[in-house]
């Protein structure tokens, strides 16, 4: 069998189109390096200035608790140094949210992505494993059985005391082989370039990370190489087989994705902007109507702030702002699913499948924005634990905290800028959040689909007619 | 004899498992595009007649300027079915105000921000991919595939010229490949006009037919390709190798790389210069404020916010005083306001011509791509594109001016400045018992808030004018021209190697 090996991984090197592939897939590598270098320096400079600068508007805050309170911070989410595996559309997903003590809302878009050009992929590593590889693995599978036959030579193979068995798995070994020595090539270089420029540093979050992304990588392309010979062992010619593959490739990468995001879109209704803010004006509206005496009129004086109109107004804000959370939550709550769903559905496509594994891995694209709204959640109860604590030692304040236009619902004192907690020391080092899990289902799913089709390989090279 | 040839490929083609291949994943994927977006934009459609609907209803009810902030939107076109372009991520509605200039649309039809992440999947992305593909797969192995054959020797020993034997070979492919192409755009139509019962303008079935022929030129494009590089080799795996060598190159990595590479090349600009400044002026207002309201003595505090019949539901009810002093600072803040909004535009505007720049630059690079020119010319068709989205926020802002002229011509930044925020007037106040025996009247009627008044007269919003929806065949003309030269130049390279080519 070590003999068939060899010779694969020889004809795979000679054959110009592997070549070729090689070529483009280690000068996808080299780019994306250098690019995600560049973008990752960038962004977290833009992060560190936009820290100094809030740091800057809450001192011109500290005069006074109930301002410094109300004052809504741009929480912004650092740059991720893992993104150079899976971009996950960032560029064109919210990355701040408006935080103060009592809501974190309004979740925007703040960086240097450009929304004027138009849609395309971008070069990361599931473009590169997901696209240009599969190209290559196709390129390599197509003609694996029925190339031979057209050549002759698989008649030939079989006239030897060479089981069928080991003609698959010679083949499959040998090409699997070139192909990952391209990937552990491509993949060295990209660290490299990416380790010496500062954008990235193996630790062992990073570590983590980039052994799963090998796995889930190996597993994408064995999966694709072994559709590449199962196919090749269906049909009798390279071209119909070559045909096939593209056929596959097309709906794998372009049209399941591009599917399952209007199908998720139509499957699951989520609110607008517009039904949010309607609703939330209906629902303050609704707890005006039903407010306790004397909330509805506010007299500034030290007298009236201590009376019970002044409790039963503050509840009305305070319910108020819990409203206003509660329905943005919802809806947002909602989108996530609706997005998630269809990652969900896209995962039907091996492509899909990979790219959602990765992304779910390096916290990109939707699961970084799941991050966002829970660093903004955690932030927020930071501050309002400190409001409240600072208000509890004030003797002149009627502990009346909500979030309203009006001074003198809780203490107006000044409080020390060091004391007040920061956004920026949730994020870890490495633009992350928390723990990192790995995508069990995804994996499973994969050496499902690796087994499954091996099986259907071999079991049509078993029936295949070599004359 | 041109003819026999002709007829003999194109036999020969539509007998071949890849032309099947070929028809049924073009006219499938577009049909089902097709049916999906169809229903998509029949919601999106509805959703922007309702929202419509209700902005009128808004506009009517106002009862004081300071509630005027006109929602304007871009109804979506029926052509966005065929190419979603950048349109769908880059919103629709603008609510026009006075002090903030128009610079992003909020988005009201497709509703989840969160997917602008995931790239569209339209009829234009189908053809993008699956008729250069198949261009590529029926015409790679024209001349090297019959040499191996041993069939072309016997074809070049025919009266006939190379040139015609080239030209054949193009010819038969072209026709081939337009089949599905064809197919798929009856199909899809028929899906359009049947079954979400969509109607087209007569320019718009203009655009339809530029958007067929532009398809077809560009397979006819990728089948000289595959002919070239047919021509360029005598071994079919290698012609197969170059021809989709360079489709990974010009329909993927070069349209994807040139987005990636724009920004390196060319940076933009910190988004925390904006929002630094933003910050920055919100404090300066803040302390102008304050600072206004302590020399001048005004009888209100403010305490932030936005609520000095700004903008907003603000009106007043109160006392001749209060109205004095509400004037007095109206006047000195509004203006404030305002330069302080065109300042940041300017800031913005700044950042966004950095982004064109970056735009362009990304086009330049595309300019060898194919794959890029048919993109272009079909968002230009369909409207769809970032420059139809330019348009309708340069009118938004236009709007804001005629808004703000309106205003200042009936002295609302002045001598008026307190009808910005009441119906009173200060003679109102000389019979104080008139005006509670006003006030009283209207709400023993039951009648409470800004209610207590009638609608504001019509002339004071100005109407939006926009017309959205026109393809703009003269942008797509240029990329189509494009197209048409690369083929030439692919077809005359591909006509003087084959004069070279050993057929042995």
């Amino acid at each position: 069998m070590f003999t068939i090996i060899k010779q694969q991984v020889i004809d795979g090197l000679r054959d110009s189109l592997f070549l070729f592939i090689a070529v483009v897939v280690l000068l996808t590598f080299v780019v994306n390096g250098f690019v995600f270098s560049d973008r990752y320096h960038v962004a977290r400079e833009d992060w560190e200035r936009h820290n100094a600068n809030t740091i800057e508007f809450l001192e011109a805050r500290t005069s006074n608790l109930t301002v410094l309170a109300r004052y809504y911070q741009t929480m912004v989410k650092p740059a991720s140094t893992l993104t150079f595996i899976a971009n996950g559309g960032e560029e064109r997903l919210p990355n701040s949210y408006s935080v103060n003590a009592f809501l974190y809302v309004n979740p925007r878009l703040q960086n240097r992505g450009n929304e004027t050009l138009p849609d395309f992929l971008i070069i990361d590593w599931i473009f590169i494993i997901g696209i240009v590889l599969s190209l290559q693995a196709f390129m390599l599978g197509f003609r694996a059985i029925c190339g031979e036959k057209r050549d002759g030579t698989l008649r030939l193979l079989m006239s030897y005391s060479v089981s069928r068995w080991k003609l698959f798995f010679g083949k499959y070994v040998g090409y699997l082989t070139i192909l990952l020595v391209t990937f552990a090539l491509g993949a060295s270089i990209n660290l490299f370039i990416l380790n010496v420029t500062g954008a990235m540093q193996f630790t062992s979050t990073t570590l983590f990370v980039l052994g799963w992304t090998a796995i889930v990588s190996v597993l994408f392309i064995s999966f694709v190489l072994l559709f590449g010979i199962a196919v090749s062992s269906m049909v009798r010619t390279p071209a119909v087989a070559l045909v096939i593959l593209m056929i596959f490739w097309l709906f794998a990468v372009i049209a399941v994705p591009g599917i399952a995001r209007i199908i998720g879109e139509n499957a699951m209704q989520v609110p607008s902007e517009s039904d949010v803010s309607q609703e939330i004006n209906l629902a303050r509206s609704e707890i005006w109507d039903n407010s306790k005496e004397g909330a509805g009129a506010w007299y500034g004086d030290n007298e009236y702030r201590f009376t019970q109109a002044a409790r039963n107004r503050a509840e009305v804000y305070q319910a108020i702002s819990a409203s206003i959370q509660n329905i943005f939550n919802s809806a947002d709550k909602q989108r996530i699913d609706q997005a998630v769903l269809i990652n969900t559905i896209a995962s039907l496509s091996p492509y899909g499948l990979m790219s959602d594994a990765l992304q779910r891995l390096t916290r990109q694209g939707i699961y970084g924005y799941s991050d966002l709204k829970e660093a903004a959640r955690r932030y927020q109860q930071q501050l309002y634990s400190f409001t409240k604590e600072k208000d509890r030692i004030d003797p002149d304040s009627p502990h009346n905290l909500y979030h309203g236009v009006e001074r003198g619902g809780f203490s107006t004192k000044p409080v020390e800028l060091s004391s007040i907690p920061r956004s920026d020391v949730l994020w870890q080092s490495g633009g992350l959040l928390g723990d990192l899990h790995v995508p069990w289902m995804h994996m499973v799913m994969l050496m499902a689909s690796n087994v499954v089709m091996m099986l259907v390989a071999f079991i049509f090279l078993l029936r295949y007619d070599p004359r | 004899m041109f003819l026999t040839l002709l007829s003999k490929e194109i036999r020969e083609h539509l007998l071949t498992f890849r032309f099947g291949a070929a028809l049924i994943t073009i006219v499938l994927l577009s049909i089902i595009s097709t049916w999906i977006l169809g229903d998509n934009y029949i919601i999106r459609k509805s959703t922007a007649t309702r929202l419509a609907d209700s902005y009128l209803q808004q506009a009517r009810e106002v009862r004081f300027p300071s509630q005027i902030l006109p929602n304007v939107q871009r109804p979506p076109t029926p052509l966005s079915i065929i190419a979603q372009g950048e349109d769908y991520r880059l919103g629709n509605t603008v609510q026009v105000r006075r002090r903030s200039v128009p610079h992003e649309a909020d988005d009201n039809l497709t509703k989840n921000r969160l997917l602008a992440s995931i790239p569209s999947f339209d009829m234009m992305l189908v053809l993008m991919f699956s008729v250069s593909l198949f261009g590529i797969l029926l015409s790679y192995d024209g001349f090297s595939g019959d040499r191996e054959r041993g069939t072309l020797k016997m074809v070049c020993s025919f009266a006939l010229k190379r040139s015609g034997i080239f030209a054949s070979k193009f010819f038969a492919g072209s026709i081939v490949l337009s089949i599905p192409i064809l197919i798929s755009f009856i199909a899809s139509l028929m899906v359009m006009l049947f079954f979400h019962q969509i109607t087209f303008s007569a320019i718009q079935w203009a655009a339809i037919v530029v958007m067929l022929l532009t398809a077809i030129l560009y397979g006819m494009l990728f089948i000289t390709a595959g002919l070239l590089s047919s021509v360029l080799v005598i071994r079919s795996s290698t012609s197969l190798a170059i021809a989709l060598l360079f489709w990974t190159l010009v329909v993927v990595v070069i349209p994807s790389g040139s987005n990636f590479l724009a920004p390196l090349l060319k940076p933009a600009y910190s988004p925390e210069e904006i929002n630094s400044k933003l910050q920055a002026s919100s404090l300066e207002l803040m302390q102008q404020r304050e600072e206004f309201i302590r020399t001048h003595n005004i009888s209100f505090s403010s305490n932030g916010g936005d609520w000095e019949g700004a903008e907003g539901l603000w009106w007043f009810d109160g006392y001749p005083s209060w109205l004095e002093d509400w004037k007095t600072f109206f006047i000195f803040y509004e203006p404030l306001c305002q330069r302080y909004a065109e300042n940041i535009w300017d800031l913005r505007r700044k950042h966004l011509a950095r982004k064109i720049e970056q735009r362009e630059l990304s086009f330049a690079v595309n300019f060898v791509s194919p794959a890029f020119h048919l993109q272009r010319a079909y968002t230009a068709l369909t409207v769809t594109g970032y420059e139809s989205h330019a348009e309708f926020m340069e009118k938004c802002r236009q709007y804001r001016h005629t808004l703000l002229n309106t205003f200042a011509q009936k002295g609302l930044f002045g001598k008026n400045a307190h009808r910005f925020f009441t119906r009173w007037e200060l003679s109102d106040f000389e019979r104080p018992e008139q005006y509670e025996q006003r006030l009283a009247e209207r709400r023993a009627k039951g009648i409470w808030g800004p209610q207590i008044w009638d609608p504001l007269p019509e002339d004071y919003v100005p109407p939006f004018n926009y017309e959205s929806g026109k393809p703009n065949i003269e942008d797509a003309l240029w990329h189509i021209v494009v197209l048409l030269f690369m083929t030439l130049i692919a077809f005359s390279a591909g006509f003087v190697i084959f004069f070279r080519y050993d057929v042995r």
